[in-house]
Parts: structure tokens; sequence; C-alpha cells
């Protein structure tokens, strides 16, 4: 697989001086480019595959500063890398510049040397921390959420959801007699079965729901602002678009046990037990069914 | 005052790697950037705005470190740090100084833009497309509504297609526009060219 080229957002509102830098960096990297603070701040949130930005810091409606303090104070912006590229000299300015979470500080004008070096080094441990991050909160196989990344989550969306008094809804689902998949197939089939399975729940899921694996073929879903009405009505065509996938030709069926957050309930744990004895009801009657246990 | 004062053309080169055409494209850019820079100067100095005076300062540094115009730069700054303090009689004093380094610099890159343009060969060997003039715009005008950086001279790639002098005018314009980033006027641009070709644009799929 080509690996795709790191991406750097520039930020600048001198035109002259963006072709400089886009013109350096555009042969090793793939370069987008705002004019101002709000464009930089609309495209850091709308594309998570920036790796790097370059800030300038005098620009008029909103200063590089600003900037940087609201990546930094939003959690999908956070981790991106900025350094200040700047004609702003002053040591107390370059002081400023790091206490707001910048990486890094370049003064104008630049030397070319500089600026690649600085950037090939950070994009470099951006990557590198992406690929640690993924490995510790993604499971290996099937690139969902881990069972650690899920007790991490959980116990966030069910207080967040108790706070503002929405509805939350969690499943359990289990793959049906998935291990005389394995036994008659081979475990490389079996594999090649969750890949595809983990696939759908992907594509069927929206973009703020939790779609973990939770261990061999049992995987979670945490789901927002769904009752257990919707959530059941939901599953159900779930249930059903799974088994019309036939990953690898074959076809496979899912049992679910659906619950939804209470007043009364104090965690995951309780949320869990109660879909979890929903699938097994559903396994109890016959399997390839959603069921509910309020 | 020596040449390389007024402008490290040398440096400025080795800015962009040592590619002429970079160079140019910088070179074009930079009255069209800075006109307005010194307008706003000499308007900020009528109604006394220190803050203007400072930032269109820190504004003409910047660009004019970027081409290594070191006595323009130095200025540039000059009248940033006056502005910055409040120092009227250092405004005044540093003011007539950065007209006329921006003076010299500006027809020293107009000579250099001039014999540059007299050395290209007047028959340019026009480039084959290597895709339809549909598909080329199209993916333009995703990549501006991407904020994808384009490279100015990548429009070179269209000029087989339009010949006839109000295309070659949009043209320009285009490239005008991609040169300053202003998206929203090259996407418009582009649309117009796209209908003088029959081609409806694709919508973007962001």
């Amino acid at each position: 697989m080509i690996e795709k080229r790191p991406t750097i957002l520039i930020v600048d509102d001198s035109p002259a001086n963006i072709q400089a830098l886009a013109q350096l960096l555009a042969g090793d990297y793939q370069v987008k480019v705002a004019k101002d603070g709000l464009r930089c701040l609309e495209l850091a949130s709308a594309d998570s595959e920036i790796d790097l930005i370059l800030l300038d810091i005098e620009m008029p409606e909103m200063t590089g500063y600003e900037v940087c303090a609201k990546l930094k104070a939003n959690s999908a912006t956070e981790n991106i890398p900025v350094i200040f590229i700047t004609g702003k000299n002053a040591i107390e300015d370059e002081v400023y510049g790091f206490e707001l979470g910048a990486i890094d500080y370049i003064t104008k004008p630049f030397q070319p040397i500089i600026v690649e070096a600085r950037v090939k080094t950070h994009v470099t441990i951006k990557r590198q921390s992406d690929t640690l991050e993924r490995m510790a909160l993604r499971d290996h196989l099937t690139d969902l959420y881990n069972r650690h990344y899920l007790m991490d989550i959980a116990p966030k969306k069910i207080a967040n959801a108790q706070r503002h008094k929405n509805p939350l809804s969690l499943v359990v689902l289990d793959i049906d007699h998935f291990k005389n998949i394995n036994d008659q197939y081979g475990h490389d089939f079996g594999d090649e079965v969750l890949i595809g399975f983990s696939r759908l729940l992907e594509e069927f899921c929206r973009k703020e729901d939790v779609v973990a694996r939770f261990g061999g073929e049992e995987f979670v879903l945490i789901i927002d602002h769904c009752d257990a009405a919707s959530c059941v009505a939901k599953m159900k065509r779930l249930c059903a678009d799974i088994e019309k996938l036939k990953p690898n030709g074959i076809t496979v069926t899912s049992s679910f046990g659906v619950t939804s957050l209470q007043e009364k309930d104090t965690g995951f744990d309780e949320l869990f037990n109660r879909a979890d004895s929903a699938v097994y009801t559903a396994k109890a009657d016959g399997r390839n069914c959603v069921r509910l246990q309020e | 005052m020596s040449s390389k004062s007024v402008w490290d053309k040398e440096q400025a080169l080795s800015r962009m790697r040592g590619r002429v055409d970079r160079l140019m494209m910088l070179v074009e850019m930079f009255p069209g950037e800075t006109s307005s820079y010194m307008t706003n100067i000499d308007q900020a100095l009528l109604d006394g705005d220190e803050q203007t005076l400072r930032a269109m300062g820190h504004a003409l540094k910047g660009v004019a470190g970027t081409l290594s115009a070191h006595q323009l730069q130095e200025a540039a700054e000059g009248l940033e740090l006056a502005a910055s303090t409040d120092n009227k009689e250092d405004v005044a004093a540093v003011y007539p100084v950065l007209k006329r380094s921006y003076s010299e610099f500006t027809q020293l890159l107009q000579r250099e833009v001039d014999a540059f343009n007299a050395g290209q060969p007047t028959e340019v060997e026009e480039e084959v497309p290597s895709i339809s003039l549909n598909t080329f715009l199209s993916q333009l005008a995703q990549r501006l509504r991407n904020s994808d950086y384009v490279d100015p001279t990548e429009l070179k790639q269209l000029s087989p297609f339009l010949q006839e002098p109000e295309k070659i005018e949009l043209l320009e314009s285009l490239r005008g526009h991609i040169s300053q980033f202003d998206n929203l006027a090259a996407l418009k641009t582009l649309e117009q060219l796209a209908t003088s070709e029959g081609i409806a644009l694709a919508r973007s799929s962001e």
C-alpha cells in the first residue's frame, strides 16, 4: 500500500510568503493553504489528516496566537503540532508561542533547510505518535476500537448523557456459531469474516457512535442520543444487513442485546450486564434476532 | 548603497532552492501584494493611525525579507518599531527611507521581469495535455474547494485548450486569483471558463 504523503497546512495572510513556503514543501507533502485564522480552524476541525500547521502570527482579524489557543482548546485539533513561522523575532514572542502550545518557532525570513528539517522532524514524531495511539486504542485485526478504549470512553459517554439528560443505548452483539466457522474453514477465514463484519458495523453506525470489538466474536456499540425503541429498530435493520453481507460467501448472522441508560444506572457495568443478558435471551430465542432488556 | 542591499538576488534564489521560475513568480507577485501596504501606510500617516503603520510595516518586512530585499526590510522594520512605540519622530524619519527603498526595489524587479521575459522564447512550445479539459477543470475546482495548494504553473496545461482572447483573459484572471489564494474568486472564474467551454463542473464531494 502506498503511504499517503503527510499534510501540512500553511496559514499566512501574505500570498508571497505562502508561495515561498508551499513551493518549498509541495514536493514532499500534501499542502493546504489558509489565508486567515478562521479558515485555518475550519480546515483543522474538518480534516483529521492534517499532520502539521505552519502558522503566521501577525494576521488581520485573528492573530496566530489566538488561532493556536483555539486549536489547543479543541479536543479534535489539540494534537496537531503547530510551528509558528513569523517575523516577530523578540524572545518574549517566542516564549509566548511555546506557552500557547506551539511545538516550534521559526523566524522570517526563513532558511529553507531549517524549515525542511523542522517540518520533517515534527511530522515524523506526529506520525509515530499517531501509530502508537492507534496501536493502543484499536483492535489489531479489525481496526475497530478495542476493549481498552471502550472501558475508557464508556463512563464519559454515560456521565455526559446523564448530565444532559440525553438518551443513550448500549448494544452487545455476538456472531452466531462463530466457532463453527473457525472449525470448518480455518482461523484465517474466520479472521476475514471478522474484518468484513467489522467494516459493516462501522459503515452502519454514525461517526459519533462507539463501535468496539470486546473480544473474540463479541462487539459493543454505544449509541448516543438514541432511546431503546429507536435503537431496537436500528439494530433490526443491522441484523438484516448482516445476514445479507455474506463475508467470504458464507451466511453469517448475529444476536443482539440492547439496553438503554436508566436514571438509576451508576456505570458501564450495569448497562453491559443488561445488554449481555439480552444477548443470551436472543441466543435462546433462536439467534439472528434483537432482544431488549430495560 | 550596494545593489545587494537593495536586492540580494542570490540569497533569494537560494531560498527558492535555485529555481528561477519560482523566484520570478514571487517577483511578479510583489508589486500586486505590496502596493496596498504602501497606500495604507500613506493613509495611516495622514490619520495618525499608529496601529496600521505598525501592521503594514510588519507585513512589508515579511515579504521583503522573503525576497531578500534587505534595505526595504530594514526600513519596514524601522517603521514597525517606531509605530509600535508611538514614536512620531522616528516614523517621520523612516518614512522617506521606506518610500525610496520601495521605489528602488520595485524598479529593480521590473527590470528583472523585463529581462526575464526578453530571454524567454517567443514561441513557447505548448505542453501536451495529459488529461481532458473537463477532468482538469473539475479536479482543479475540487482542489480549490478543499483549500489544497495549486501551483499557478500547473495552469499552463490549459493553454492548448483556450485560444480565443476572452478565454485567455479568463485564464490569466484565474492564474491571478490562484496566485493570491483567493479561492472564491478563482472558483467563480473557473465556473465562467467551464461554462464558456460547455462544461458543467462536478459538484463538491467534500
